[in-house]
Order: structure tokens, then sequence, then C-alpha cells
């Protein structure tokens, strides 16, 4: 590693840890001092019941496409934005292989479809533009030819949602 | 600027815009017609309306809702709601096309380009300067069909050719530019600055911009007011732009409004180091200026340009969170000698890409690259 910056980044990062470990960060903190941030985005400041049964198809989903290559991540800086590309570009994925996979994609179209329904129905400013992102990115990664675009990441963004979930509740 | 330093490298160069000033009102200010600033042949056409904020509003949120699935009805309303529309620019494209080698269009968002394009793509080679980034405009069908007429493309930053990428859905030809900076300004001096606002020898980071939510400024608020009640100590933080947000009352904060060139210049010159806390950006030319006076730069880390910018300069240090934050206000602080080192690598990178040799080198590479295939085009055809 020959950047300068990366290599000042890096020992940053390993001193936040340490921190973090000492307890200089209790839990909780850090998201509640970087909230402006997320209401700027979009993130919604509350999350409605249904996001569990997504979650759980999600788990079927994980179930089903376990054994796949690891995913090229999406660097929005959203997490719900980042966890709907990445599932939408699943889809497109998936339907480049074999029949078998198409309960696979069944389960993502229900649940894009959802996540879009519930951030329509939210009221958080922003919420306009994450949904127009959702249905952009949805609609948009239909028509992508030749995208690489694998799975493993989900297991991660999932627990990143529930994180999120039980951080809010 | 960009015509004038093409005229003196010798070309000949005519601008074709409109009659307004602000891209908010498109209200006509200037005389329409012919005029010559600097060596550059300016023609003046009149907006055919000004625009109608809360109609372009509801237009706007209905079809940003689904870009994707936008008819090309709406769109085309929605561009003629947005404006600006020149009175008679098809009929003047049309009848002076063959008085020019090419044709260059710079922002790809307004009907000036969105339809000028489309008339000239059969007269003229076109280079595209689109200053994109990922924004939900751009992802209306109408402008992967405008990107696909460009002959060429001039891009700021990697990350702008990232985004056109992926419109496009293939490698879009031209070139890498930036923009030309005053490469030749000294290194000013703080010290009216400080003494203007009773800054004393006060460290302070400074935000020059427009104090706006959208801009990233309420998290740095947040992020600053945590950083004191960590670091209690004389930081500041001095806010250079106009308001439209409310800046809350904090001893910390210290807003200067609108600021000169020169005083921008002190401004940067006494700072720690410049804040740039804007998700959404295609290029910060305010964090070039930083450069230009060695000064180091701390960057919102979730935006691809500004983090992309940083690690290419090695000027500065991008943050995503509050702990980053917090560490690399620490480290600049206590750490001169880094500041000092990532400033100045700042300024060689500002000195070696982005200086008019350089700049304009780009454009007339992506000149020749449109010739060339305008030429293959008419034989395709």
């Amino acid at each position: 590693m020959n950047n300068r910056v990366e290599m000042l980044l890096k020992e940053i990062r390993h001193n936040i840890d340490e921190r973090r470990t000492r307890g200089v960060f209790p839990e909780g903190y850090e998201a509640s001092v970087e909230n402006e941030h997320l209401d700027v985005l979009g993130v919604r400041s509350e999350i409605g019941t249904s996001f569990e049964a997504q979650i759980a198809l999600v788990h079927t989903l994980q179930g089903l496409v376990s054994s796949m290559a690891p995913i090229e991540h999406d660097a929005s800086r959203n997490k719900a934005v980042r966890f709907i590309r990445e599932v939408a570009m699943s889809r497109h994925q998936l339907r480049r292989m074999n029949n078998e996979l198409v309960q696979i994609n069944h389960i993502i179209t229900e649940i894009l479809v959802s996540l879009v329904e519930e951030v329509a129905k939210s009221h958080s400013r922003g919420s306009a533009i994450l949904s127009s992102e959702l249905q952009a990115v949805s609609e948009r990664t239909q028509l992508i030819d030749g995208l690489v675009v694998v799975v493993r990441g989900l297991e991660k963004q999932v627990s990143e949602l529930q994180a999120q979930i039980q951080n809010q509740k | 600027m960009f015509a004038e330093q093409l005229v003196m490298r010798g070309h000949n160069v005519d601008v074709l815009t409109s009659c307004a000033q602000s891209f908010v009102t498109w209200e006509n200010v200037f005389s329409p017609g012919r005029s010559e600033v600097n060596g550059v042949v300016v023609h003046r056409l009149p907006v055919t309306a000004p625009r109608d904020p809360v109609a372009f509003a509801a237009l706007h949120e209905k079809i940003l809702h689904d870009p994707s699935h936008a008819t090309l009805a709406m769109q085309l309303e929605w561009l003629d709601a947005m404006g600006p529309l020149l009175q008679g620019q098809d009929a003047w494209l049309q009848s002076h096309a063959h008085e020019y080698d090419v044709a260059i269009f710079m922002t790809y968002l307004y009907p000036t380009t969105a339809y000028g394009v489309p008339v000239v793509r059969d007269l003229l080679p076109v280079v595209l300067q689109p200053t994109a980034h990922d924004e939900p405009p751009i992802h209306l069908p109408y402008y992967k069909s405008l990107f696909k007429m460009a002959d060429a493309f001039v891009f700021l930053t990697p990350e702008e050719r990232d985004v056109v990428r992926g419109v496009l859905g293939d490698e879009p030809d031209g070139v890498m530019s930036g923009i030309g900076m005053p490469i030749d300004e000294p290194i000013a001096s703080a010290d009216i600055f400080r003494s203007r606002f009773s800054l004393g020898d006060d460290p302070y980071l400074l935000y020059v911009g427009r104090i706006d939510t959208m801009k990233g400024v309420a998290e740095l608020f947040r992020f600053f007011v945590e950083y004191k009640g960590h670091h209690p100590g004389s930081l500041k933080l001095v806010l250079a732009g106009d308001a439209s947000m409310e800046i809350p009352a904090y001893e910390g904060f210290v807003h200067v409004g609108f600021l000169s060139e020169e005083e921008k210049r002190e401004a940067i010159a006494g700072a720690v180091a410049l804040v740039q806390p804007s998700p959404f950006e295609s290029f910060s030319i305010v964090v070039c200026e930083a450069w230009l006076q060695k000064r180091p730069v701390l960057v919102q880390g979730y935006s691809p340009v500004l983090s992309g910018q940083v690690l290419r300069s090695e000027g500065g240090l991008p943050y995503t969170g509050f702990a980053e934050f917090e560490a690399c206000v620490s480290l600049l602080l206590d750490r001169p000698d880094i500041a000092h080192e990532l400033g100045e690598s700042g300024s060689r990178y500002v000195r070696q890409m982005y200086n008019w040799n350089q700049v304009l080198d780009a454009m007339e590479k992506a000149i020749a690259i449109a010739q060339k295939k305008y030429s293959l085009r008419n034989q395709s055809e």
C-alpha cells in the first residue's frame, strides 16, 4: 500500500477500533450522531413490521443462493439503497442462470416490491428520493446485459438490516 | 473562461447561449444578439419564457419518481418545464453549423444540450462535457439516447466516466480532463481575514459553499459540536457562503457570509483544513482552491468523486461517519507536519492535473476523436 492517504486511513481506522473496544463510543452513540446524514439521504425514521417479513424472505433467499460467488458491493452511503441495489442486481444475475432459480427470482421481486411500497408510505425527508432510486434501480437492472452480479453479500446485508431495525426500535 | 483559453491557444470560438443569468428563473437579463467578450464571439438568444417553479416542481416530482418508465412525451414536457428554451435555437444551429468544425456542449441536463445535440449531430462532430453525477434525472431514457449521439466525451473525473458508462451500458469514447485552475496564484495571508472576523489565533475548519442540508452541512454541524464535546478548546468552524438553512446558535460556529475571491483565498490559507461534507458532488472546485493554498481537505467519504479526488491527489482525508471525522480532525490538529504534507501533495496534484495546458490538450484530443468518429459515421451512412 503506497498511497499516503490510504496508509493514514488504515492507522486512523485501527485507532478507532481500539477506541470502540475501550468503550469510548458506547453502543448506539455513533448512529445517533450520524442521524442527520441518514435523514438527508432518505433513511426512514420508523421501520414497519412488514420489514421483518422481508427479512424472513431474505433468509429464505440466503439458503438458496449460499453457494454463489462474492458480490461486488455497491458504494451507496444509504444502507437501504445499497441493500436494494445488490438485491436488484442479483435478480439480473440469477435470471441468467437456470430455471431452477426461478423461485429465487420471485422472492427477490417480492422483496423489492414490498420495500418500494414501504418507502412510499413513509414520510421522512428524502423518502421520495429513496423511493425513486428503488424504482429506477429495480427496473434498470432488468435491462443491463452482461452485468456480472453475485449474491454472497446478502448474508452480511441482512445482518446489517437486522441491526438497523434493532437500533431503531 | 474555457472559451477564452481556447481562443488564447489560437482557436476561433463562438458561444451560443441564453440571455438569462439565473438558472432558477431563466429570466432574460442580457440583450439578445452578437457581442464579443475577450476574443470570444457570443451569440445570445432570448429564453422563450421564465420557469414556472410550481409547475416544474410538480412535474419534476412526478417524472423522477420512476425515471426509467417516463414516456417520451413526459420527458419532453419535463425538459420544456425545466428550461431554458431558447427562441430560434434549432434554426440558428441548422443555419450556422456549416461555419464550424465541431460543436461542444457543456452540461448534459438542460434543453440547450438535450435539444441541441440531435439538431447538429448530422451536421457537425459533437463533443459533450456532461458534468454528470449519479442523480435521478440522468436515468431518464432520453439521456441515454442523448449520450449515444455524442462523438466524444470530456469527463472531469473517472467517477463521472463511470456514471456515463452505467447509463450508456458501454465504454464511452473520450478523454479525462479537469477544470483549469489559476495555478499561478500566490499563497495568501490570513491576517486580514482573522482580524476582520475576530478569530485571533484560534485554529479553524473552513466550509465554503451554500449552507444547506443537502450539501451535508447539517451533518457537519452535528459532528463538529460532538467533536467539541470530546475535545474542548478554541477550534472554530468558519462557514463562508449564503445560508439556506438555519445556522444553530453555537459559539464555535462563525458565519462570515459570502466572501470575495481574495477573501476566500485568505480564509483558506488560514484554515487547519477545508471541509467538503457534501454527499452529492460531480466535482469540487473549492477543494482544488484549498490545494492551491497548500491546505489539506477533509471530504465526505461517501461521495465517490470526493474520495477519488483525495486518494488520487493524497491531498486530504475522506471521513465516513463521526468516528473518522473526529480522528481526522484530531490528526490534522495534532500533526501539523502531516497537514502540511497533505496540503503540499494536493498543491502538486492541482498544478499537474488542472493547469490550462493539460485541460486544453484534453479538449483538443476529444475534438480529434469526435472528428474521426463523425467522419466514420458519414462514410457508413
